[in-house]
């Protein structure tokens, strides 16, 4: 009999400790319950199909984590200077260079707040991190204030958002995971940036 | 019509080498891949032909590239084997074809003969034994096959003595120092960026070579100063061991030297590298020079169209037409013109009547004229219609909520003639389909401004009305004079700049609540810029110095003065627009990197100009709104076809309609431009290398993004199992290139739109 063996994040097998010798049980069948109990240990497998995957990168703004598909990642880059740009709206930073190349910057939590889907800080940022993240041909830099790691998430484990869709919008989250990271929909969150851009910057 | 035909002329030519080429290599035993491949591309260039010379009205090319097309079918589907077709017949084909298409641009040149070709290729299409073979079978006929004589031909194709060839064969093997040769818009548009990059790189190394000039400069004294102490040092101790200090002079000295040295060839080297980046953007300046005439061709048709719908004469003349401009302005002022000139056909030019009574000619007169002045230039629309009516604007702007009350009344008469560039203007009483929708003259004024120009207006009642629009030669470089605001570097273009002044704090005064200055003979109000932009911390101004740096800045006979925290350099900028999605912010114009990798906003003065002077005049305290501007910008249609010509044709169709074009050479040009664009509508042709309609249409139809993308299938395949093909993979309409005329095209975009 095979017992499922977890793929990842399992501990490493801690050995018992020695028996008591006035128990006089024998030192390999104390072995056998040792690594019989470790085995039980383990978090049962779950098979996930590879193809419900999802590879996001995880961003924190203002103390709530969000997940952005890599696929539509091009780059992080720490934030250099952003040039403001005068008459736009609050969640508009203004204009990043990279490598001579000019993007619109977009603070997501201040973006996310005007949609209700976020509770920005209370303290206004400037320190941060850009996520060059692309959709449908459009290219923006997200200010976040930090990113945290790049790591998969099963579509199956996504529970609904807890906030409903838009009236006549599709609401730019896909979802929540169990440790409480907002799953973005970034074609969704591009669209509405379009739309907001085109109609009032303020 | 002469630039299409030109552009068809051009067009057919490839085609007709691609046929001739092919018909070399098939009678030299191509391999049967070979054979295979090159039957596939001379059946697509005798198909594309037809269908170009279709687009141009030109019949006997268009049905003889059907019969070429019919006779390279049936080979390459394996019906016709190489042997029994006479090459002399596809070469005189191949002549006379090249005859028609220079018959089209050369009025003298002798008649071509075309009916029996068409009756030998069609017997020979139509008398093919069908066989099964397989599409690449052909070539195993072909590599077994002798090339017959003459004779042996004309037997074999039992017809009619061939006609005479009455042009030199077409076939240019070399090109000439003053031939041109096509060059994909991507490509030259790669180009220029690239340049443009090249010279803020440029840019950024003349900022290192100053610093490097001062860092020498700064040794230099250092080593003077050195020496000079070390020379007291040995005076004063005279008779000890000198010789480490002057082991550590002549380092020094040497150090230096070597500098020098370095710091002499640097100089050398960057004043011809100067030399030839200042060279090769003159040179991409001159590539992207274009005559305005290549937009205005379509123009005297639609002004005798409109007229004819409106019961009026109008004649159009046009002067200037040989003017060149940069081809990205040139592409954008097209519509704009049109909407200039429709309103001057709808709302300037009189009936024949009410012109005859008021003593005018029946027939109105509309000119249009280009002319460079300067660096800029200029375009008027002159028509001696009604002119603009004051009451009438003015009673307009009051109905729509354009003005209120009050501002009607403080309007003077030139204030109330810039009212119909507000947005939501129309004079117009009732709706027609030129024009009178209030949708408009502001987007015309915007798309001006956008490239760094402005509108000038002048209008008599009763006597016409003049547009003039200010555009740049060139969109490549701007010269900008940098300046400084809330501590935020801004530049403006130098032509906007009339003079800038170092006002003394005290010789500010005041008067009817504001700050006043007088300046280049006048006395203006002064507007604090970083009010004007509702900077992040603007505040009411107090220079630690006592001096305020004041512009002068003028758009047509507008002026204001703006006071700035700096002024620092002008500089040849880069200027691009801003990134999506920020199409259009107020009082910007677009972004320049300086070299120094800063960012300057650069200043749209059209606008700045206009926000200040409604400061005055509707005595404005708040800061300017801040609101990007609704998108003005007409539909995106994507045009997928790889003639030229047709391209060209249905481009000129769409944008003289209002609409925006991006165009593709095949289908898979198409779906990666789709990936980019935001395309509202795509017209496809079908057969296309690399990608087909069809395979577009599926492509289009299967992905959630697109699916309800409308697409248009314009083509040349009649058969109504092609047509059922098209609208099984998803097409919304098929259009034939045989029955295709303009208003088809144009109602079947709107129906779908």
């Amino acid at each position: 009999m095979t017992l499922p063996v977890a793929t990842h994040g399992a501990p490493d097998a801690t050995p018992l400790a020695p028996p008591p010798e006035n128990l006089g049980v024998d030192a390999e069948l104390h072995a056998i319950f040792a690594a019989r109990a470790h085995r039980l240990a383990q978090p049962v497998v779950q098979h996930i199909d590879d193809a419900s995957l999802r590879q996001v990168l995880i961003v924190l703004i203002a103390g709530e984590r969000y997940a952005i598909d890599s696929r539509h990642v091009v780059e992080v880059q720490a934030t250099g200077r952003i040039v403001p740009v005068p008459g736009l709206g609050e969640q508009w930073r203004g204009l990043v260079n990279v490598r001579g190349r000019l993007y619109a910057t977009l603070d997501l939590g201040r973006f996310l707040a005007q949609l209700h889907l976020h509770t920005p800080g209370a303290a206004p940022r400037s320190e941060g991190r850009f996520v060059l993240t692309r959709s449908a041909g459009l290219t923006i830099a997200l200010f976040v204030d930090e990113v945290q790691s790049v790591r998969q998430v099963a579509e199956s484990a996504v529970l609904p958002p807890l906030a409903g869709a838009l009236e006549g919008e599709r609401t730019p989250v896909i979802g929540l995971t169990d440790d409480l990271v907002v799953l973005l929909d970034v074609d969704a969150l591009f669209q509405l940036v379009r739309g907001h851009a085109s109609v009032s910057g303020s | 019509m002469q630039q299409l035909l030109a552009t068809f002329v051009a067009e057919a030519q490839e085609h007709l080498q691609v046929v001739s080429q092919g018909v070399l290599a098939l009678e030299q035993r191509a391999t049967a891949d070979d054979a295979s491949a090159l039957l596939a591309e001379m059946f697509r260039a005798a198909h594309s032909l037809k269908g170009a010379a279709r687009a141009v009205g030109a019949a006997e090319t268009a049905d003889l590239a059907h019969a070429l097309e019919s006779v390279m079918g049936q080979i390459r589907a394996g019906a016709l084997p190489p042997a029994q077709v006479s090459f002399d017949l596809l070469y005189q084909t191949v002549d006379a074809l090249g005859a028609l298409v220079n018959r089209l641009v050369a009025s003298d040149a002798a008649p071509v003969a075309v009916a029996p070709l068409i009756q030998r290729l069609t017997a020979l299409a139509t008398d093919a034994p069908k066989s099964t073979a397989s599409p690449g079978s052909a070539a195993a006929h072909t590599s077994g096959v002798s090339t017959p004589t003459p004779t042996q031909a004309a037997e074999s194709a039992d017809a009619p003595a061939p006609p005479t060839v009455l042009t030199p064969p077409i076939l240019v093997p070399t090109l000439g120092a003053d031939e041109s040769v096509r060059v994909a818009n991507t490509k030259l548009d790669a180009i220029i960026e690239q340049v443009g990059e090249l010279q803020v790189a440029q840019l950024a190394n003349t900022l290192y070579m100053r610093r490097l000039q001062q860092l020498v400069e700064e040794a230099e004294r250092a080593e003077a100063t050195q020496r000079n102490r070390a020379g007291a040092l040995r005076g004063a101790v005279q008779g000890s061991d000198n010789s480490f200090a002057a082991t550590a002079d002549h380092a020094l000295s040497t150090l230096l030297a070597d500098v020098r040295r370095l710091w002499s060839a640097m100089q050398a080297n960057y004043r011809h590298e100067t030399q030839l980046v200042d060279d090769l953007g003159e040179a991409v300046l001159r590539m992207r020079l274009m005559p305005v005439a290549s937009v205005l061709e379509g123009f005297p048709r639609m002004v005798r169209d409109l007229a004819h719908a409106l019961d009026k004469r109008v004649r159009l003349t046009i002067e200037g037409g040989d003017t060149e401009i940069d081809r990205s302005v040139l592409e954008q002022i097209k519509a704009p013109l049109t909407h200039l000139l429709r309103n001057a056909v709808d709302h300037g030019i009189e009936a024949p009547a009410a012109r005859s009574a008021r003593g005018k000619p029946a027939e109105g007169h509309i000119r249009l004229k280009a002319a460079q002045r300067g660096s800029m230039i200029v375009i008027e629309i002159d028509d001696d219609g009604a002119g603009i009516d004051g009451a009438q604007v003015r009673a307009s702007a009051l109905a729509r909520g354009v003005i209120d009350a009050a501002e009607a009344t403080r309007l003077n008469d030139h204030d109330l003639l810039w009212l119909i560039f507000r947005s939501g203007m129309s004079t117009r009483r009732t709706v027609t389909d030129i024009s009178g929708r209030g949708v408009g003259l502001d987007v015309v004024r915007d798309q001006v401004e956008r490239l760094r120009g402005y509108i000038d207006l002048a209008s008599t009642p009763g006597q016409g009305t003049r547009f003039a629009l200010h555009l740049p030669l060139s969109v490549a470089t701007t010269l900008c004079l940098l300046i400084e605001s809330s501590a935020q570097v801004f530049a403006i273009p130098t032509s906007g700049v009339l003079r800038v002044a170092r006002v003394q704090a005290r010789a500010i005064g005041h008067a009817e609540g504001r700050d006043v200055v007088h300046i280049g003979g006048r006395v203006l109000a002064l507007h604090d810029l970083s009010t004007l932009l509702a900077l992040t911390g603007a505040t009411d101004r107090a220079p630690d110095d006592g001096v305020v740096y004041a512009l002068l800045l003028g758009v047509a006979d507008q002026r204001v003065a703006i006071a700035v925290d700096a002024v620092h350099e002008v500089q040849e900028l880069v200027v691009k627009p801003l990134p999506q999605p920020l199409s259009h912010v107020q009082h910007i114009a677009g972004a320049s990197n300086l070299g120094t990798g800063e960012i300057a906003l650069v200043l749209n003065v059209a606008d700045l100009v206009r926000a200040a002077d409604q400061r005055v005049n509707r005595r404005v305290t708040a800061p300017a709104a801040a609101v990007i501007a609704a998108p003005v910008a007409p539909p995106t249609l994507l045009i997928a076809d790889d003639s030229f010509t047709t391209r060209s044709l249905e481009r000129n169709i769409l944008e003289t309609a209002g609409y925006h074009v991006v165009v593709a050479a095949d289908g898979l040009e198409a779906w990666t431009l789709l990936q980019s664009e935001l395309v509202e509508l795509v017209v496809s042709d079908v057969m296309m290398p690399h990608m087909n309609g069809f395979e577009l249409t599926r492509r289009i139809r299967g992905d959630t993004r697109f699916s309800q993308l409308p697409v248009i299938l314009v083509t040349a395949q009649e058969a109504p199992a092609d047509r059922e093909q098209g609208l099984a993979a998803g097409a919304d309409a098929y259009l034939v290139k045989s029955a295709f005329d303009q208003d088809t095209l144009l109602s079947t975009v709107a129906r779908l739109l």
